[in-house]
This record gives C-alpha cells, sequence and structure tokens, in this order.
C-alpha cells in the first residue's frame, strides 16, 4: 500500500494546481467562454434566489398583518380566553378588544356620537367580547381556526381564508418557478462547461495519450481537468456575486425616489443578511459543484482508454 | 521478461495484424523486429504496451499477465516500459526537460530527485546542454534522443522502440543506434522495430522477421 507523508501529498498538490494552471493558461479563450457562461448562469439562479427571498419577505410581512378574530361566548372571561388562545401552538400574539370598546369604534366609524342614546334605542350593546390573534408567518391559519373553534368559550371564528390560500398559492408558485429556472441553469452551465472541457481534451490529446503510454495513473491524468472545473465554477461564482452586489447596491442609492409601489415590491433586500451568507455561499457551492460535475462528464470517457 | 503465446490480433474491421505468435525473449536481449509496413510490427509492440489486447493468446511482460489489464495496474507496469515512437510524440509547448520530467512529475518525486534523474538521461542521449529549448528548435535526431530520454528516464528494464529511425537522416538513425546499443549494454532489455535497411544492416544482434503477421524466422 502507498504510504503518503505530508511532504510527498505537498509535492503532489503543487504539480496538480501548476498543472492545473498551465491547462488554464494553454486554453486561452476558450475559458472564458466557460467562466462567462457560469458566471451569467449564476447571475440568473441569484436572481432567482434574491426575488424568492424578496417575495418571502413580502409573504412574512403579508403573513405578520394576518389576524384571526375570535368572538366570546357571553359568559366566557375574555381574560382567560386570551390565556387560553395565547397557548394554541402558531399564535404569537392575542390581544383583548371589550365589547365596549368595540361597540364605540363601530359607533365612530357609524359617526354617530351620542352612546348611550344608541345603546338605550338597542336595549343593549349587541357585540360580543373579541379576542384578537396574530399569528406567525408560514403558520398554517386554517387549522390554527379550526382548533379555535373547538374551544370551550369561543362563539364565532373569522379569519382572512381568501388571502391566506391566496399567500400559500402564490408563495407554491414562486418556489416552482426557483425550481424551474435552477434546473435549467444547471443544464445550460453542465453543456457549457463539459463541451468547454472536452475541447480542451481535444487540444490536449497527444498530451494525454503520452501521460498514458509513459504510465501515468489516469486519476492525475484527469484530476487537473477536475481541477479546472473547480476554477471554472469558483471564478463564474465570484464575478456573478460581484455583479449581484452591484445590482443590490445599486438599487438601495436608487429606490428611494421610485413610486411607493416599487418600493414595496423591492422592499430592502440588501439589508436581509442571506445575501451576504447564503447568497455566496449558494453560488460558490453551485459553481464548484456544477464545474467538477461537467468536467468529470468530459474526462470519464478517458477512463476507457 | 517477454513472452507471447499463440497470440492472434484482428482488427475490429477484419485486418488480421498477427497469427500465431510464439515468442520468449530473455532478460538483456536486443532484438531486432523486421517486415515491411503493415506487418504487424507495431501492433505487436502495443500489444506488450498494453495499448492493445489480443484477440486470442496469452502476453506476459514482467512476469505479469496483461490480459485485461488497465488502470492502475496497467500504468504501474508500463512505469517498467520505455516506450519509443517514430513520430516521437513530445508535448510541444513543454521544454525538453520538461517532457522528460513528465513522469516523475505525475508521480510526485521532489524536484531534486527529478533533476538528479532527468541530467544523467539527458546526458545519456547528448542533450544536456538543450534541456530548456522546445521541441520545434530541436532538429529531427535531437527530438527522437529527447523521446529516447523520457523512455528511460524511469529506469525501465524493457525498452521498445517503434521504428525510432524513421523519420530521420542517416547520421542520426546510426547515432540512435548506438545510443540503443549503449542501454542494452547497461542491462536494459530492448526490443526494436525497423524497416530500414541502414539499421539492420548495422544490426549486430537477435533479427526476427514479420510477414503479413506471421513470424518467418525466430530469434
Amino acid at each position: 500500500m502507498t504510504t503518503y507523508t505530508a511532504s510527498t501529498l505537498a509535492i503532489k498538490l503543487r504539480y496538480l494546481l501548476r498543472e492545473t494552471w498551465l491547462g488554464i493558461k494553454r486554453s486561452g479563450w476558450m475559458n472564458w467562454s466557460a467562466v462567462s457562461a457560469i458566471a451569467i448562469l449564476l447571475c440568473l439562479l441569484g436572481l432567482g434566489l434574491l426575488a424568492s427571498w424578496q417575495m418571502d419577505n413580502i409573504l412574512a410581512d403579508l403573513g405578520n398583518q394576518l389576524e384571526i378574530s375570535v368572538y366570546l361566548q357571553e359568559a366566557a372571561e375574555p381574560q382567560k380566553m386570551q390565556a387560553v388562545l395565547s397557548a394554541v401552538a402558531g399564535v404569537a400574539d392575542a390581544s383583548i378588544i371589550p365589547k365596549d370598546q368595540a361597540w364605540q369604534a363601530l359607533l365612530a366609524e357609524m359617526g354617530k356620537s351620542g352612546i348611550d342614546q344608541v345603546t338605550e334605542l338597542l336595549g343593549a350593546n349587541p357585540l360580543a367580547d373579541e379576542v384578537k390573534l396574530r399569528v406567525y408567518p408560514n403558520a398554517d391559519i386554517a387549522a390554527i381556526a379550526k382548533q379555535i373553534k373547538q374551544i370551550s368559550g369561543v362563539e364565532e371564528v373569522w379569519y382572512t381564508s381568501a388571502i391566506a390560500q391566496g399567500l400559500e398559492q402564490l408563495r407554491l408558485a414562486i418556489s416552482l418557478v426557483s425550481a424551474a429556472l435552477v434546473g435549467i441553469c444547471v443544464l445550460a452551465a453542465v453543456s457549457v462547461i463539459s463541451t468547454t472541457i472536452r475541447l480542451i481534451i481535444s487540444a490536449r490529446k497527444t498530451e494525454i495519450e503520452v501521460l498514458q503510454l509513459v504510465g501515468a495513473t489516469q486519476r492525475w491524468i484527469t484530476l487537473p481537468f477536475l481541477f479546472q472545473g473547480i476554477a471554472y465554477g469558483t471564478l463564474g461564482a465570484a464575478i456573478a456575486y460581484t455583479m449581484l452586489l452591484i445590482l443590490i447596491r445599486s438599487l438601495a442609492l436608487v429606490l428611494d425616489s421610485q413610486p411607493a409601489l416599487v418600493q414595496a415590491l423591492l422592499g430592502q433586500i440588501w439589508q436581509d443578511w442571506r445575501c451576504y451568507a447564503i447568497l455566496p455561499l449558494t453560488l460558490i457551492s453551485f459553481g464548484t459543484g456544477v464545474g467538477l460535475f461537467s468536467s468529470w462528464l468530459a474526462v470519464r470517457r478517458l477512463s476507457g482508454s | 521478461m517477454v513472452c507471447l503465446e499463440q497470440v492472434h490480433k484482428v482488427y475490429p474491421n477484419g485486418a488480421i495484424a498477427l497469427q500465431g505468435i510464439n515468442l520468449t525473449i530473455s532478460k538483456g536481449a536486443f532484438l531486432l523486429i523486421t517486415g515491411r509496413s503493415g506487418s504487424g510490427k507495431s501492433t505487436l509492440l502495443k500489444l506488450l504496451y498494453g495499448a492493445e489486447q489480443p484477440t486470442t493468446g496469452q502476453v506476459f511482460v514482467a512476469g505479469a499477465s496483461l490480459q485485461n489489464m488497465q488502470g492502475r495496474a496497467l500504468a504501474l507496469l508500463r512505469r517498467k516500459i520505455g516506450v519509443i515512437f517514430q513520430d516521437y510524440k513530445l508535448i510541444p509547448n513543454r521544454t525538453v526537460k520538461e517532457n522528460v520530467a513528465m513522469l516523475l512529475m505525475a508521480q510526485g518525486l521532489p524536484p531534486a530527485e527529478i533533476d538528479k534523474r532527468v541530467f544523467p538521461a539527458l546526458k545519456m542521449v547528448h542533450l544536456a546542454n538543450k534541456q530548456d529549448c522546445f521541441p520545434d528548435q530541436l532538429s529531427g535526431g535531437e527530438q527522437q534522443r529527447t523521446a529516447i530520454a523520457r523512455a528511460i528516464v524511469n529506469r525501465p528494464p524493457l525498452l521498445l522502440a517503434d521504428e525510432p529511425t524513421g523519420n530521420l537522416d542517416s547520421a542520426n538513425s546510426l547515432q540512435i543506434l548506438k545510443i540503443l546499443e549503449k542501454l542494452h549494454g547497461l542491462g536494459v532489455t530492448v526490443i526494436m522495430t525497423s524497416h530500414d535497411n541502414l539499421v539492420i544492416d548495422n544490426f549486430a544482434h537477435t533479427r526476427m522477421h514479420l510477414n503479413n503477421g506471421c513470424l518467418v524466422s525466430q530469434p
């Protein structure tokens, strides 16, 4: 069995990196076709991710505004019910709106000022005490409402089901579009890089043949090509990330002068921590992964030589 | 060192390259295989370095059967075999030294060890002063001598030379023959193919002739 010491490994790694560098140097314009293709594709992927995160943020904001109105039975004690309802999974906050306060607000909205007079006219305040619940973003509002309806002391439960369902459908559509976009990106990147590496292998056919004939192992012949694929992915990711950073920083500068609707759509994406952690990591992982896979596709035929 | 038992080789297009070859070459031998173009000389050498597999029969090199040998095992066996080609097969954008040191670098040897092995190999073929030249800066004879240095740098016990003088003038051909003689003198087993009359006339060791894939004279 071969024993590798640290110095042997260092020498081999230096050889591989040198061969990779020589390969890149000799590939000329073909490098740029691979790097620019992957940079563009990673830009698209990054834009897809940013759009998806921005939609997440918008949906989360809307989700924060989703409320469930729980109307209590006459005999139920609002404070006790508030405690019970707060304990329900998915409920972020519960606040009591006493029926008198609700009644006054209603009358104010209707433009009536003499509350005692109207109450006297109707005989009594017809409203019930209400507990307003705010649910966590992404919580299943329909399931929470159903659960609350079965709690003793609850008369009626209202929530904006249509909006909630619409939001869920929109979120699903965004996920599907993002997945499709990523899938297309992967196919295109793999195709471009593996074609480029194949062209490079074709240009270095004699060199590979000689290496095989003098007894270089397949691993040592193919590793520089795999490293080259990784280098393309990393460089492509770096370029794509720089372009995306410039884009989101530019948005921050110009957004102030834009209409409210545009501002609402673009939000504060540059303040999202994912832009500075998940985005670069995703681009580098995706880029190197696709680069490695594509070059493996290109060199695997060499194994049969 | 080399043994072929009832070797037949038929290419997929139906061309018969070798028929019923039985041959044993002992360690330290120097064998010249002659024959017309297409007689099967190159195919015989390809069988010995594993670039082709026999259709039937067995090939043994340095005690190992080459039947279905591939991957790492074949690579390790090839390190014990030096191969010289008619068209040199040098890498154009690498210097003489880099061409010769290719395998040693791929084996992960330290630079000092590479220098220690490359310099004597270049000295043996009288190219020590041209180590930084590129192949296109060399004459045909110098290119072939570079290829010989590359073939012997790993100190292989077996050297295969496929028409090494095929592209050279008489002076260079005789120089190549002299170098191969010198290597044989150092204990290397040499198997060479040629249809060059100058080489045949100046060759003083065992000869063998191939005619339409058949061995017509035994060593």
